[in-house]
């Protein structure tokens, strides 16, 4: 039992990992490094008050193609 | 200001669901927000064209508009603004009734209205089936469905649409009713998108099949 747990804890760490992995894959895709994207939605609304601007919400995922 | 949300499904990881609090599914999905997060405006994805992208911007623009005359007093664009806010989902249907309660509105408007009105009625009946999906649920259902159908309001959000589309496909199939069976077929032709997953693929082409025979001169 208590290898059974061990090994699952294993595999979510790793689970974790590639996930980790598949973000920075992502990042360095073309699209995410030829503009200078805001990466946190509060900082975005943040900018977007100060400069009057409306935010071009672009939406990805990493954790499957 | 461009903003780039990728979901990761990293545990707690901050706004890695956001997508799905506006009411999104795919990936890329482009939104235009306000300062506060507030939804403007959606951008078809599968259209990056420069024309597509003008269009979109002229309903931002609208929306910006709509909210500085609704601001203003103008009771004209407060109803505009609750619709338009409806249909973005920054608004409950409950608020858009209360926004238009007593006033005149146009073709176009009552059309809208009827399909914020079918949204809202799916959605609430999706949750009803969460709790209970017993025969009686079912029937009960499938018949709300069928009554909105007959008044031609369709739910307009994507999640809606796919469940609301599913019980009439086989409400269709149980009464042998093609034409209906060939809107839902449409219907769901559309939610699936241009590239459908294989299950959806798979279910179309099984229901295109069934209506072939419905069709088919007896």
């Amino acid at each position: 039992m208590r290898t059974v747990f061990l090994l699952s804890m294993l595999a979510a760490a790793a689970r974790a990992d590639t996930l980790e992995d598949n973000l920075a894959e992502k990042l360095k895709k073309p699209f995410a490094t030829n503009v200078s994207w805001v990466l946190r939605l509060e900082d975005a609304k943040k900018l977007a008050s100060e400069k009057g601007k409306v935010i071009f919400a672009y939406f990805s995922r990493s954790y499957a193609p | 200001m461009p903003y780039l949300n990728v979901m990761t499904h990293i545990e707690d990881r901050e706004d890695d669901e956001l997508l799905y609090d506006l009411d999104g599914r795919e990936h890329p999905s482009f939104f235009f927000l306000d300062a506060e997060g507030e939804v403007l405006a959606r951008h078809d994805a599968d259209d990056v064209s420069v024309k597509a992208f003008e269009e979109t911007g002229a309903r931002v623009k609208r929306s910006l508009e709509l909210r500085k005359k609704a601001d203003a007093g103008d009771a004209a664009a407060k109803i505009d603004l609750a619709i338009v806010q409806g249909e973005l989902g920054v608004l409950e249907f409950s608020d858009v009734e209360a926004a238009i309660e007593g006033a005149t509105l146009a073709p176009e408007q009552e059309h809208a209205v009827g399909a914020l009105r079918a949204d809202a009625t799916v959605s609430d009946l999706t949750l009803v089936l969460k709790k209970n999906r017993d025969d009686a649920a079912m029937k009960m259902v499938a018949e709300e469905f069928l009554a909105l159908h007959g008044k031609g309001t369709h739910p307009a959000r994507l999640a809606n649409r796919r469940f609301y589309w599913t019980v009439l496909a086989g409400q269709s199939i149980q009464r042998k009713d093609a034409k209906m069976l060939r809107d839902a077929i449409e219907a769901l032709r559309a939610v699936a998108g241009p590239e459908p997953a294989d299950r959806d693929a798979q279910k179309l082409k099984e229901l295109e099949e069934i209506v072939k025979g419905l069709e088919a001169p007896k």
